[in-house]
């Protein structure tokens, strides 16, 4: 699998400045908005669908260690992502690795003042750190030369193993840790690699003790600690612990009593940081005298787990990201020079994400990330010497705050009386009453949550005239691991309660309309959608799955969670061990009950959730006579990457929605107008049903 | 404190009389020798943040001195030679630097330095402003750290160490929201199978 070729005549140096060049895209996107008639039978959006799914112009900027450059991902007009050198002097690109093929850059380092990496990942996951990354590395001089493919997998493993960068060895060496592409019945074991970053030449240094490690080193680069799994389970933590004669100590944990798991060394000798879960449901963090075991409290929040914390030059600790209602910094030593500094960043820009997200190596000049839920960000540099923000970068310019949705955090209590946090995204200028309420469950189930930030989806939705709901229910992750641990096997049972005791909040709270609510939810999203009409087929006017669960017996077999133990030991742990019951918690196997109109998205080629759960669904329904249609991506895998794709099925899904909570008729014929002009299109099916309308 | 000194440098300057008055900053009180160069330079950073606000000026680019491929620099950074340069410049009303000069130094030993440290402050640009500012002062001080890390500036070790420090150095590895802020949630680096059953739906 070859996907990244660095062209050969790739020096691009081009005299426009970073500025200019944001102002002849906007433009350019103007244009082209005008050429087709994609997505008019959706009426006026207030903002075009185009807008909201088009890349962001820059990503990853990062100011050099000498300050003297910065390094970014600018995206092209084709929705690849080059890296590219900006002199400072004059904000000119000085040189450019231009993408060729499917790959954009995702993530940039500077390895010295001269030399940067570059890492990729798929085309259109190419806006920062979200999609499966390609795990190959580049590297270019900041004068375009000596471009090189510094890592494409080893032979040691049959090759293209990916790796991501673990720091520095010194300014001609990186630490990799590499995942071997195994298909093994356990999880693998990890590798370290020394890799040289101007030849490519690498060496293999480590090999993990247990599996799924994260390495930790102290400061003579040697390993002290890994924290991994078990082989076979999806819920233990294994910290393995040097011994002075070389043999590794294994402590193990299970996540849903808690474990102690170390983090890093501190800058002071002996000590180490820690994350508990066993003092409190919620991650604290602690300082460990590793002598004497003595631990001593740090920090921690009474409700939620912290996301990261921030440390000074002196690797103290001043600040942890919160993400309780909005996301928040929290001042762990509010004396410190760095939190006194963010606060005032902060007071300039309240209700923002205010995130430092490098320094030079003397820490004089920062590059600054703002944004929030109406904007993906704009980058700013820091100067210490005289406390001010300067603007470099406008992320989306074609983005207007005013005209996007705002989002804003809920909480309510699930019948059992247990706290659950949300998110609600209200169209603008509507007054936040009667409307009509998509309800959109995240995927996961177990461990990932939703934010207060800018969330394309529920942004294109509100857009379109709905409230959007999105809900942590028990299991998300972040509140804990009472509240984390609380979901397994309650799929279609409590978790579900969740969601309906959501969807009777908004109702009650008066913004959302009772007789116009929908659920919609991706991958185990689009089971609780799909289980919410079974369920509750009298709350909801219609249901969209994407790429959902549908069939927990299917679930147990098919896709690729089966494939290894850790997967089958999470399997019955989520889904329980009683066919019976799973059936009974199955949509596909009581479509009988369902009342409200159902609309199926699928990627043909998904190995996590198998085909044959959207056939299963499918034919159950169509069997039914029940009013359904579907929309088939064949070269799409769970969720679909093209812009092209997204740009359709969006579209299709507002048009549904439209049909059966919006301004339309149920039995109004569907949209035909939702291809973009030169996309293939995907295959859609509109099904004749006796319950439609 | 520092404030003091560069008031005093700059009279000194003016009078141009007796050398530099800049001493290290006294670590005794600190545990560790890298948090007190830490404190000084933060204490640095304040002072010069009063000023600069008072005076209406803020930097567009600061270059930093290039002390590389020059032999006679290098050898006195290998040497650890300390001590400080205090540099005088005009800013224009376009931003730019004018008049750099050198107006004291705390040791004749320090002039190894100035050549680098003039050329750089040459090429400073200042956000532009309403009327041009004359007679600005800036004390470059020269410290190494005794211990492991070496040279203060530029040196990849310490470089490494700040750096690390700083890019969520606990970050709980878990990847983070569909379609949130792209620069909002950045994992340092996570393996595969942590979403066990996990879409990124955007």
């Amino acid at each position: 699998m070859k996907i990244l070729k660095i062209s050969a005549a790739a020096l691009v140096i081009s005299a426009v400045a970073l500025s200019c060049l944001q102002g002849v895209q906007a433009t350019e996107n103007k244009n082209n908005q005008d050429v087709g008639n994609y997505a008019d039978s959706l009426g006026n959006l207030p903002v075009p669908m185009e807008d909201l799914f088009r890349p962001v112009a820059y990503t990853n900027i990062r100011i050099s260690p000498d300050g003297r450059h910065f390094a970014a991902g600018k995206v092209r007009e084709d929705g690849l992502t080059d890296g590219v050198i900006i002199d400072r002097r004059t904000m000119e690109i000085k040189s450019t690795l231009e993408m060729d093929g499917s790959v954009g850059v995702s993530d940039i380092q500077w390895a010295n003042k001269e030399r940067v990496l570059f890492s990729f990942s798929m085309k259109s996951a190419t806006s920062e750190g979200a999609g499966s990354g390609s795990g190959s590395i580049a590297a270019m001089n900041v004068d375009g030369s000596r471009k090189e493919l510094i890592w494409t997998g080893t032979n040691d493993y049959g090759g293209n193993e990916s790796a991501s960068l673990a720091g520095k060895i010194d300014d001609k060496h990186y630490r990799v840790v590499v995942y071997p592409s195994g298909t093994g019945l356990d999880f693998p074991l990890q590798y370290i690699y020394k890799l040289n970053i101007y030849t490519g030449k690498n060496t293999r240094i480590a090999r993990s003790p247990i599996r799924l490690a994260e390495p930790i080193f102290n400061k003579g680069g040697d390993i002290t600690h890994w924290v991994g799994r078990l082989p076979d389970s999806f819920d233990h933590t294994v910290v393995a612990t040097k011994q002075d004669n070389g043999d590794w100590e294994e402590s193990v944990y299970h996540n849903a009593k808690g474990m102690f798991a170390p983090v890093s060394w501190t800058r002071e000798d002996g000590f180490m940081w820690y994350t508990d879960t066993i003092e409190a449901p919620t991650k604290g963090l602690y300082k460990v005298n590793v002598k004497t075991g003595e631990k001593e409290l740090v920090y921690r929040h009474p409700k939620v787990d912290y996301d990261e914390t921030y440390n000074d030059d002196d690797g103290n600790p001043w600040g942890a990201m919160i993400n309780y209602d909005y996301p928040q910094v929290v001042y762990i030593d509010k004396e410190n020079h760095y939190a006194k500094t963010h606060q005032r960043l902060q007071g300039t820009f309240p209700n923002k994400v205010i995130k430092i997200l490098n320094r030079t190596s003397d820490g004089n000049e920062w590059v600054v990330h703002i944004g929030d839920d109406r904007h993906p960000g704009s980058y700013y540099v820091y100067n210490q010497f005289d406390g001010a923000l300067k603007f470099l970068a406008n992320q989306a310019e074609w983005i207007d705050p005013a005209t996007i949705p705002a989002t804003h955090p809920v909480r309510f209590n699930a019948r059992d009386g247990l706290e659950i946090n949300g998110y609600i995204t209200l169209p603008v200028g509507k007054e936040a009453k009667n409307l009509p309420l998509i309800i959109l469950p995240h995927g996961g189930p177990h461990g990932p949550r939703d934010y207060w930030g800018y969330n394309k989806e529920r942004i294109v939705f509100a857009n379109a005239g709905y409230a959007v709901m999105h809900v942590n229910y028990r299991g998300s992750g972040g509140y804990g691991r009472e509240f984390l641990f609380g979901g397994y096997g309650k799929w279609g049972r409590e978790m579900q309660d969740d969601l309906t005791d959501a969807t009777y909040w908004a109702i009650q709270a008066g913004i959302a309309d009772p007789e116009r609510v929908c659920i919609y939810g991706a991958s185990y999203g689009g089971y609780a959608a799909m289980m919410g009409i079974t369920k509750e087929p009298d709350l909801y006017k219609c249901g969209i799955g994407y790429v959902g669960v549908y069939d927990l017996n299917i679930f147990m077999t098919e896709g690729d969670i089966p494939l290894r133990k850790a997967g089958r030991t999470y399997l019955k742990a989520a889904v329980g061990t009683d066919a019976e019951e799973r059936a009974r918690r199955s949509p596909a196997a009581n479509v009988d009950r369902i009342k409200a109109p159902v609309f199926l998205i699928q990627g043909q080629r998904d190995v996590r959730v198998h085909w044959a759960h959207y056939e299963a669904m499918r034919d159950a329904l169509e069997q039914q006579e029940h009013a359904l249609e579907t929309l088939v991506a064949p070269r799409a895998g769970h969720g679909a990457r093209e812009e092209d794709s997204q740009l359709e099925i969006y579209c299709r899904m507002i048009d549904f929605f439209d049909r059966h909570i919006g301004d339309r008729e149920a039995t109004d014929p569907p949209a035909s107008d939702c291809v973009p002009e030169g996309a293939l299109g995907l295959e859609y099916k509109y099904y004749e049903g006796v319950k439609r309308g | 404190m520092v404030k003091s000194l560069l008031a005093s440098a700059a009279l000194l300057a003016a009078s141009q009389a007796l050398a530099l008055d800049w001493q290290r900053p006294d670590c005794a009180s600190f545990a560790q020798e890298s948090a007190c160069i830490n404190d000084y330079k933060n204490q640095v950073r304040r002072d010069r943040q009063q000023e600069f606000r008072a005076a209406g000026v803020q930097f567009w680019y600061y270059e930093r001195p290039d002390f590389s491929e020059n032999a006679k620099v290098e050898k006195a950074l290998a040497d650890k030679l300390e001590g400080a340069l205090l540099v005088s410049f005009d800013i224009e009303k376009d931003g730019s630097v004018s008049a750099v000069a050198l107006r004291d130094q705390t040791s004749e030993d320090m002039l190894v330095y100035a050549g680098p440290v003039l050329d750089a402050v040459r090429n400073w640009q200042f956000v532009p402003m309403e009327e041009a500012v004359s007679g600005r002062t800036w004390l470059f001080p020269f410290i190494f750290k005794t211990e492991a890390c070496g040279e203060v500036k530029d040196s990849a070790a310490c470089a490494e160490e700040e750096n690390s420090s700083h890019q969520g150095a606990i970050s709980n590895g878990v990847t983070k929201g569909a379609g949130g802020s792209p620069e909002i949630y950045t994992p340092r680096w996570s393996g595969p199978f942590y979403d066990l059953f996990f879409i990124h739906s955007s």
